[in-house]
């Protein structure tokens, strides 16, 4: 759980970087608080980011894409996947495997986890496209 | 960003990628535009330099 300081740092550091986005910490009273925050790709389309944040920042928080999202073959994206950076789904959703163990390191940002999902987002519609693996675009962590 | 910008914009993130700090551009999120950006090193006037992203592995 964060402690009050570490969370007003973050919204701190959202204030500056996103300053016209309509994000919103929800559940904070609970033990399953989470973030949702909107993601408007190159492309224009639109979507939402959830982060979850009952271990955040000592452990990597989940991350999700509010809607289960389907491969250009039409295949739920709703298991673990190295090729695709996806993790096993939750409430419906797409996971994004976001950052691996041996970088995580509990100074990593909401904002920075955000521009991530964002960068993945992007790559996403780029397989619909062309129906390349996101991981001809992504390289694994070492 | 048309569809031909998009796949030029994911090439040049697979080239960097494949040679970690070798490419001459750079990876830029623009927070006030919400769009990523492909720079020149060194060019950057606004946005954030997540270069480290591609270059380093993404997870």
């Amino acid at each position: 759980m964060m402690t009050p300081e570490r969370l007003q740092a973050e919204k701190d550091v959202l204030k500056r970087k996103l300053p016209c986005y309509d994000y919103r910490f929800l559940d904070m009273e609970t033990s399953k608080p989470y973030i949702v925050l909107p993601a408007k790709t190159n492309r224009g389309n639109i979507y939402t980011i959830r982060i979850e944040l009952d271990e955040f920042p000592n452990e990597i928080p989940k991350a999700f894409v509010t809607k289960m999202l389907k491969t250009k073959l039409g295949k739920e994206m709703n298991d673990c996947s190295a090729s695709m950076h996806t993790l096993t789904s939750e409430h419906g959703y797409t996971r994004i495997c976001h950052y691996g163990y041996s970088s995580w390191t509990p100074m990593v940002s909401l904002y920075k986890i955000y521009v991530k999902c964002r960068l993945w987002l992007e790559m996403y519609e780029l397989h619909l496209q062309t129906g390349h693996n996101m991981d001809y675009y992504l390289n694994h962590q070492e | 960003m048309n569809e031909q910008e998009l796949e030029r914009f994911g090439q040049q993130i697979k080239r960097q990628g494949e040679n970690q700090g070798g490419t001459m551009t750079q990876l830029v999120y623009n927070p006030v535009t919400g769009e990523f950006e492909q720079v020149a090193k060194g060019q950057a006037h606004e946005g954030d330099v997540v270069t480290e992203m591609t270059e380093k592995g993404f997870a």
